[in-house]
């Protein structure tokens, strides 16, 4: 069912990727112009998503779903990595980092408070020594200065 | 020989103690930066290059080649532990190397891959030292027509790499072309599916997308099951390579060494090429293609050796003409220029202390590269030993932190995640990436060749018949798609026989 | 003889007496720069931006720029790349995210006036970014190689040839950029006609010329100088008003085509956002004014065959003189029809 839909997905991608190529002129005054390439790699994914919807030899055999528990698990994973992307630029890296890092480790590992809060500081700080320091590279930073 | 007494010269500069030093501060910080993922070599170059300005030539090319080869030899370190890239050169490593790490045989596959580096490294700079000029005479005759065909056959040999199903490969290939075009046309400048943002008009960052797809996607999968303790359920057993996996990898190793170094050669080539191109011919002409992708120490050895390989053929260029084919070399050439030489056809007459002193420097850093790297196979085992839910967590900051070194973009962050969650989602549907890498990676340099060979010539598409390079390489891709064909309507047959066999029975 | 012995410690006291001032001044300009430096400015390392690979000309004539200031001002200067779409996502950056706080600086060359004007979207203007000082020129030159047909030819003999066979000659171009411009010039004022191919840079060109892909380069002195010293390129003309002081032999396409605006040139200068705040403004374009009268700098960037032009150097308002320059190219880009 699930690849159904992804096979669906490759064909009204391709086909709109198509539409949008044609916008671009396919040649022009060298020669092959800016939508060729394009056009012609969208085509390529409508019709090979076609032939999989037919073909069912290809369709994935046994799908390893996770189970319920293993879902929540790796959606709390994507949540705290979002959770990092999105603050970085508002309260600077390390404090992102460590507020991701407990996330991850308390809540989805559920390792307890003080080894959580162990582990976090250690592993932010050697990042920001090893990036920051050592390799001279301009890490984000917060309001507070770090 | 001239040249030997010349190289000696070489030899000689370079076992200074003060070069020395230098040579061994750069393979140290090129192996970490190698290890860690997303910072590669062109970002540590460029960030070490002001150093080099209080130095000698010799000392700063010196220490900036060793940083080059350094991350080569580091970069197989984090694909085979964490299926996460070091580069994007060790992405084919993560294939096999990483199964290998899954079933307790890490030290195995970072020892073969530290030697199979040291043997390509060490060929392909004896070839340089020989033959650098001819061979660069040779790079010359490399203009659009033959880089599009050699990148056409590149693309040929990848279709041998999928397993799985061959339309879901094609699939993969196509949304890399896909993808690739967005951003601006190299060749005209104008904006492709940029949507107005400014963040697409920089096109969608290779390495996010390669630490996503491998290394964010890998995490995620493992993370479904609550993992007790560490990654590698079996005890770690032997940390170095048996005297089996010794005599399986030599044949790979040299094919590897030779391959690499003659794509490294040419603009259409490069490490990343030359190693998608050995794993293909080393899938090929196993007796057990079906063993690879499942930790075949051959799909270690051979593109292993090709990217150091390639590391050696792309100084070719460069030293012997004074044309960086890659950005990393052309770094290097900045590096001299700013030292007051400029490379050129005359630098191996001009200034031949410093042409022989870097070659010297590229034996003895493979030298050193092979001495510190050994031991530290020790280290990385252990390494695996963390139980997982401690290692995940500090994986990801390091994934995120490199991802972020390329381009201090946070747009390039989000690439990352949702790749990541992309490449989860589709490894449970049975796609497999490695053509959409290469595809990716191909595609902009592809375009621009097709378009400039058309732009050149004055009877269209004939071009590519009229170059006997060229010419040459189509042929061979055209061999290998009806090889392809052929094995799969034999395959076929040999189907029907079996089930008519099974049917009368 | 004695003549000559007065004359040689007459300029031995000359280059001392030279010497002793340089030296003096140095000690006067750190002096002079600490005392417009603002209040707790900067508390950052300073970050200069080049919107071109690592080891390519800009870059080179950046991390020059940069470790000269470091020395006059003792700040820390850090060199980024910011690549991409061929200097279009630097630019975009710089116009539109860079910190205002003045501790992100630019080095451009007016390639980004084009980009601005002609592919920006209206999302960002070339004024966003104010000129701090202007470095040197690079007038674009036409060459072929040694040992093809066109070896001993001069311009006028080349531009006839692509007058009689057309499309025959392929000449190397960066499209959308002053390659094409000066391509376009010269077909529509002699009717030749070239075959275009494209490349991304003139560096490119070169090596595409050397390996005969094409027929001739438009390209800087910095691409082609290697080339040059081998014997393996020669060099046709030179796109600019005068001839360049260091070629004295190469004539200008205004002599060789009979024209009067032949003229293209590269300029690069360092910019920062606007926003910044006058008084740090000044304080950097000090330092880097500072930088470019020093002997070292010039030498190294003489060694690069770059110009130095008298009218954007010795301007009292180098950023007025550079907009000015800026519309003048606006209005090219009206005349044939880019902008509306």
């Amino acid at each position: 069912m699930i690849e159904r839909f992804v096979n669906l997905f490759w064909i009204a991608l391709g086909f709109g990727a198509a539409v949008m190529a044609l916008k671009m002129n396919l040649s022009g005054p060298y020669g092959p112009d800016s939508g060729l390439f394009p056009f012609l790699s969208s085509v390529m994914v409508c019709l090979s998503g076609l032939g999989l919807m037919f073909d069912r030899s290809s369709s994935a055999a046994n799908i390893d779903w996770p189970s319920s528990e293993g879902f929540w698990r790796v959606a709390g994973v994507i949540f705290g990595m979002v959770a990092l992307i999105f603050l970085l630029p508002y309260v600077g890296f390390a404090l992102a980092s460590f507020i991701t890092m407990i996330i991850l480790i308390r809540f989805v590992e559920r390792v307890e408070w003080k080894q959580s809060i162990l582990l976090s500081v250690c592993s932010v700080l050697s990042v920001q020594i090893l990036f920051g320091y050592l390799l001279d590279m301009q890490l984000p930073r917060g309001p507070w200065g770090f | 020989m001239d040249t030997i007494s010349a190289l000696s010269q070489g030899f000689f500069l370079v076992l200074q103690p003060q070069n020395l030093l230098f040579c061994l501060i750069g393979s140290l910080v090129g192996t970490l930066i190698g290890v860690l993922p997303g910072i590669g070599p062109l970002a540590a170059l460029a960030l070490l290059l002001p150093i080099t300005f209080t130095m000698t030539p010799v000392a700063g090319v010196l220490m900036l080649s060793a940083i080059f080869y350094g991350a080569m030899y580091g970069g197989s370190t984090t694909s085979i532990l964490l299926n996460i890239p070091g580069e994007a050169a060790s992405v084919v490593t993560c294939r096999d190397g990483y199964q290998m790490a899954r079933q307790g045989r890490a030290g195995a596959a970072l020892g073969i891959s530290a030697i199979g580096s040291f043997v390509a490294g060490t060929l392909s700079v004896v070839a340089l030292t020989f033959f650098a000029p001819l061979l660069g005479g040779f790079a010359l005759r490399f203009g659009p027509p033959e880089n599009f065909a050699l990148m056409a056959m590149g693309l040929v040999c990848t279709l041998f790499m999928i397993s799985g199903s061959k339309l879901k490969g094609l699939i993969m290939i196509s949304l890399g072309f896909l993808l690739a075009t967005i951003g601006i046309d190299v060749v005209n400048g104008k904006e492709r599916f940029t949507f107005g943002t400014i963040d697409l008009t920089g096109g969608i960052d290779i390495l996010a997308l390669v630490i996503g797809l491998y290394g964010v996607s890998e995490i995620l999968l493992n993370v479904e099951k609550i993992i007790k303790t560490t990654l590698v359920d079996t005890k770690v057993s032997n940390i170095f390579p048996t005297r089996d996996d010794l005599r399986r990898s030599m044949a790979p190793i040299m094919r590897g060494s030779i391959l690499g170094f003659l794509l490294g050669l040419v603009p259409g080539g490069g490490p990343i090429t030359a190693s998608f191109m050995s794993y293909a011919l080393e899938q090929k002409i196993s007796r057990n293609p079906e063993n690879f992708g499942k930790g075949a120490i051959e799909g270690v050895a051979g593109p292993e050796s090709a990217n150091n390989g390639a590391v050696g053929g792309s100084m070719v260029p460069v030293l012997a003409l004074g044309i960086p084919g890659t950005p990393v070399t052309a770094l290097l050439l900045g590096a001299l220029v700013i030292h007051g030489i400029q490379p050129g056809p005359m630098f191996i007459t001009q200034h031949a202390d410093i042409f022989w002193g870097v070659v010297a420097s590229m034996y003895v850093g493979n030298v050193m590269l092979l001495i510190l790297n050994l031991p530290l196979v020790g280290m990385w085992v252990q390494l695996l030993r963390i139980p997982y839910r401690y290692l995940f967590p500090v994986v990801l900051l390091l994934s995120i932190v490199g991802t972020y070194s390329a381009n201090k973009n946070i747009f390039d962050l989000w690439v990352m995640l949702g790749f990541g969650v992309l490449g989860w989602f589709l490894y449970k549907l049975e796609y497999d990436f490695a053509p959409f890498i290469i595809a990716f990676i191909l595609a902009p340099l592809m375009e621009q060749s097709l378009r400039q060979s058309l732009a050149m010539s004055a009877n269209g598409i004939m071009i590519f018949t009229q170059r006997p390079i060229a010419a040459v390489l189509f042929t061979i891709s055209f061999l290998l798609i009806a090889l392809i064909v052929f094995k799969r309507h034999k395959n076929e047959l040999t189907e029907e026989i079996n089930n008519a066999n099974k049917s009368s029975l | 003889m004695l003549i000559n012995r007065v004359y040689k410690s007459c300029i031995l006291a000359a280059t001392i007496c030279f010497i002793a001032m340089i030296s003096a001044s140095a000690q006067d300009l750190k002096g002079e720069l600490s005392k417009i430096k603002p209040a707790d400015f900067p508390n950052l390392p300073l970050e200069m931006t080049v919107v071109y690979p690592a080891g390519g000309g800009a870059d080179l004539t950046a991390r020059l720029l940069a470790r000269t200031m470091e020395q006059i001002s003792s700040e820390k200067l850090i060199v980024n790349n910011r690549t991409g779409g061929a200097g279009m996502v630097g630019h975009a950056w710089l116009a539109t995210q860079a910190p205002t706080d003045g501790t992100a600086m630019g080095m451009l060359v007016n390639l980004v006036w084009g980009d601005a004007m002609l592919r920006s979207e209206g999302r960002w203007n070339y004024t966003d970014l104010e000129p701090i000082g202007y470095l040197n020129s690079d007038p674009m030159m036409w060459a072929v190689t040694t040992d093809g047909p066109l070896k001993s030819m001069s311009l006028t003999q080349i531009v006839q040839q692509a007058k009689d066979k057309p499309n025959t000659l392929r000449i190397a171009t960066v499209p959308g950029s002053m390659w094409d411009y000066l391509i376009e010039q010269v077909e529509n004022n002699t009717g030749a006609k070239f075959l275009r191919v494209p490349f991304q840079s003139g560096g490119q060109g070169a090596t595409a010329l050397i390996g005969n892909n094409v027929d001739i380069v438009p390209a800087f002195f910095a691409d082609l100088r290697a080339y040059i010293d081998a014997g393996k390129i020669r060099l046709a003309a030179v796109a600019s008003s005068k001839r360049v002081s260091h070629l004295p032999n190469l004539p200008t396409f205004n002599e060789e085509l009979k024209g009067i605006d032949y003229e293209w040139t590269l300029i690069r200068f360092v910019v920062v956002p606007k926003k910044v705040s006058t008084e740090r403004k000044a304080y950097l374009s000090a330092i880097v004014r500072a930088a470019m009268k020093d002997t070292g700098l010039i030498a190294e960037y003489v060694k690069m065959g770059v110009d130095f032009d008298p009218l954007l150097r010795d301007a009292t308002d180098q950023a007025a003189a550079l907009n000015l320059a800026a519309e003048k190219e606006r209005e090219f880009y009206k005349k044939t029809g880019r902008i509306k």
